[in-house]
């Protein structure tokens, strides 16, 4: 996903930069870091729906699209941050409560560890292959256009060949952690 | 597994994002009492989380760097700041403009589908449990039906991301979809609802399917909203029979 797609949210992003950050800063008194980070996050959103097929351009003109988005982004922080101070004042915090989940935690964080790893490490087609199936929700024919293979066929090949190589390694390190 | 690896591997990948087909919900169905589908659904969530966080902060980065850019641009010379003085009157009469075309489309009547959705969603009540704020609460079960009760979507929806004991609760996964749509996360709301709506045996399956009729029309999806209103107008016994009717009329027009 580079060239064209990259070019595209950028004009997204500055399309929509001065006005939104106006809207953000008079609504919600945000710190300009935090309104940055937050017109980032709308911006991202709405290019992956654009991608996806989901909305088309002339929804995304319209910014009271991306000002709903904001808005619910907003409004997740803030609940998040609630929740922490609570959960940091609370009694709840007792080891008693955290501990039984702790070893799945680890092994799930180890698995993600290991996976995430393995598709750092993968070649640039397999990586482009996956995104645009696993983010932008790519139909089969959609991705044989864009990356130029000749046939559906081959995309799924392809496909099943990355994943595989990803399961394999998953597979050797539970043999590990079995032996 | 059955015999066909890759076609677990779509119906996976399909039920992720919420496109699966009747016939391959039965099939995810029956698939799914299966150790080694179970374990390529996990699998295949954990790849989903990863490309997700992956290709967010690639775009992010991409993000940042243009900010820089813009703000090097903007500061660089300070031929802006004489510009700004001499068309002060220009950029007002253009803010005015601005507002005026602004104010316009935000008095612009909602889309047809959007009228529909706001006209039938109502948030289906807690039938579950029986909560009572200001009492002790002892259980992730009773806050997150708290919160739920109290209209805080936002928190539910956050206790329920957090809380690995109420993830795999069918119940409250239907109540956390309702949530998420209020908030307006109907992405997340559909992909939830399409997973439960392949439990046959699901406690709230006539009410999925309804929730999932408004998610379509939301969308615009008319004919897959048709689908399912049919199914619904079609079953006398169904708690929406009178509305799914009242809808296929209204979209017949």
């Amino acid at each position: 996903m580079n060239g064209k797609g990259t070019d595209r949210i950028k004009q997204l992003y500055r399309d929509h930069r001065d006005a939104f950050l106006k809207w953000i800063r008079f609504h919600y008194r945000c710190e300009e870091d935090d309104a940055l980070d937050i017109f980032q996050d709308a911006i991202i959103i709405c290019y992956r729906q654009m991608e996806s097929g989901k909305i088309d351009d002339l929804k995304v003109k319209d910014s009271t699209y991306l000002y709903g988005i904001a808005k619910n982004l907003i409004r997740k922080r803030q609940v998040k941050q609630k929740r922490e101070a609570e959960y940091v004042n609370s009694e709840k915090t007792s080891l008693q409560s955290v501990d039984l989940s702790i070893y799945k935690k680890h092994n799930d964080d180890h698995i993600h560890f290991i996976l995430k790893k393995a598709f750092s490490g993968m070649g640039t087609k397999c990586r482009e292959l996956l995104t645009l199936i696993y983010y932008y929700n790519y139909s089969t024919e959609a991705i044989k256009d864009r990356m130029n293979y000749n046939s559906v066929e081959v995309v799924r090949s392809r496909k099943l060949k990355c994943l595989n190589v990803l399961r394999e390694v998953l597979k050797s390190e539970n043999v590990k952690n079995e032996s | 597994m059955s015999a066909d690896r890759n076609y677990d591997a779509e119906l996976i990948q399909k039920s992720l994002f919420g496109n699966l087909t009747n016939e391959e919900r039965i099939d995810f169905e029956r698939n799914s009492v299966h150790d080694s589908f179970q374990k390529e659904i996990k699998f295949q969530k954990e790849m989903l989380s990863i490309i997700h966080n992956e290709e967010h902060e690639r775009l992010k980065k991409v993000l940042r760097e243009e900010e820089k850019k813009i703000v090097s641009e903007s500061t660089g010379i300070s031929k802006g700041r004489i510009f700004k003085l001499i068309s002060w009157k220009t950029t007002v009469a253009a803010a005015t403009v601005a507002i005026l075309i602004g104010a316009f489309y935000l008095l612009q009547p909602k889309s047809q589908s959007e009228k529909l959705y706001a006209q039938y969603f109502n948030i289906y009540p807690n039938l579950i449990e029986v909560t009572s704020r200001g009492s002790d609460v002892t259980t992730d079960r009773q806050e997150v039906f708290n919160l739920y009760d109290a209209g805080d979507h936002m928190g539910a929806i956050d206790l329920y991301q957090e809380s690995n004991s109420l993830k795999g609760d069918p119940d409250i996964s239907f109540y956390i979809a309702l949530s998420m749509m209020t908030t307006g996360d109907f992405d997340t709301a559909k992909l939830i609802l399409d997973q439960l709506a392949t439990n046959i045996n699901h406690n709230f399956l006539p009410q999925i399917k309804w929730y999932l009729a408004l998610i379509h029309i939301r969308y615009g999806d008319q004919s897959t909203a048709q689908k399912l209103l049919s199914d619904i107008a079609e079953d006398p016994g169904h708690y929406k029979n009178e509305e799914a009717r009242e809808i296929l009329d209204l979209i017949d027009k």
